[in-house]
């Protein structure tokens, strides 16, 4: 194995320096350090910082920590209260508050359907004769005798519907 | 107080205003309503007070429905009211307001049933009344077409 030269020891004096110092540039270009400007070879800052990083952590100043995590802290407190995205978890539950509210009203025995009853003859022809009599009258008394014709049946229509939703509650 | 605790207090806020405003009768309570102001009109009628009619029978059309009722029979009851108006306020002269009651009723759907083809008709006279007499028309023949459906209902039924 042959010596370093001269070159070589610079070059390593200065990685050394470098990795001593946390990657820092300044120490890197020798001014600080007392090593040659130029020193440093290709990519050593890179390998120096990615070395420090991995296995220097733990040697950090814990006050930087502590601000980190206070910044990381603010911003995310910060982030929610930006814009209406912040009211969608609120919207959301509010709507689901009203569509169960909903879904319970309109549920149960009630929700069946039932015809109503048929409309008898009576009924229906005076329906027709009131469609029939539109161009002789405006007041004609065939709208009148609807009016009265549905009396009966109006009475039958609430009465089932009474019944059926009054025994439904 | 911070943001989230002002917006669950807003969400209370907002349930509880729900359910103290919005005023839903029972099902059965409110036909029973509809059976009154029927009454109510019929005897107003009687005496020849139409407004007494008509406010009776306004009164129960605006007044909140209830929730979970079938449609059609909740339709057929604010349609047969609605037609009522709509013929009340014919026999005072008074077109355009029949006209907006029966516009109103039908808004609340269609059948191929008696109410539907009452409000139609009501609607034909007051058009006819305003000298709209196309428009007319074909309310009159769509309520002519459900006659027809539901008298050849009733006499299949005979046979």
């Amino acid at each position: 194995m042959t010596d370093a030269t001269e070159q070589e020891r610079r070059e390593a004096e200065a990685l050394r320096r470098l990795l001593e110092d946390g990657g820092d540039a300044s120490a890197a270009d020798g001014a600080a350090t007392g090593a040659a400007p130029g020193a440093v070879p290709d990519g050593a800052l890179e390998a120096a910082a990615l070395l420090n990083w991995a296995t220097d952590r733990d040697s950090r100043p814990a006050g930087r920590h502590a601000a980190l995590r206070a910044e990381l802290l603010a911003t995310a407190d910060r982030a929610p209260a930006q814009g209406w995205g912040r009211w969608l978890l609120p919207a959301g539950a509010f709507g689901a508050a009203v569509a169960a509210v909903v879904l319970s009203l309109t549920a149960g025995p009630g929700a069946k359907q039932a015809p109503l009853p048929e409309p008898d003859h009576a009924l229906l022809v005076a329906q027709a004769r009131a469609i029939e009599s539109r161009a002789l009258d405006l007041h004609a008394e065939e709208l009148a005798a609807l009016d009265d014709a549905m009396r009966s049946y109006r009475a039958t229509v609430l009465t089932t519907l009474a019944e059926r939703y009054g025994e439904a509650e | 107080m911070n943001a989230r605790r002002v917006q669950i207090a807003l969400v209370g806020a907002l349930v509880l205003a729900l359910a103290a405003g919005c005023d839903f009768p029972p099902k059965a309570d409110w036909v029973e309503r509809a059976a009154e102001a029927h009454r109510i009109a019929d005897e107003a009628l009687a005496r020849g007070d139409h407004d007494g009619a008509r406010d009776a029978l306004a009164a129960f059309v605006d007044a909140p429905r209830p929730l979970g009722m079938q449609p059609d029979d909740c339709r057929t009851v604010v349609q047969d009211a609605c037609f009522r108006l709509a013929t009340i306020e014919l026999s005072a002269d008074r077109a355009r307001e029949s006209l907006a009651w029966a516009e109103r009723g039908l808004v609340a759907g269609r059948g191929d049933d008696v109410v539907t083809a009452n409000l139609l008709i009501a609607r034909g006279r007051a058009r006819e009344a305003l000298g709209r007499e196309r428009e007319a028309a074909v309310d009159y023949y769509v309520a002519l077409e459900i006659n027809e459906k539901l008298l050849s209902r009733a006499l299949g039924g005979e046979r």
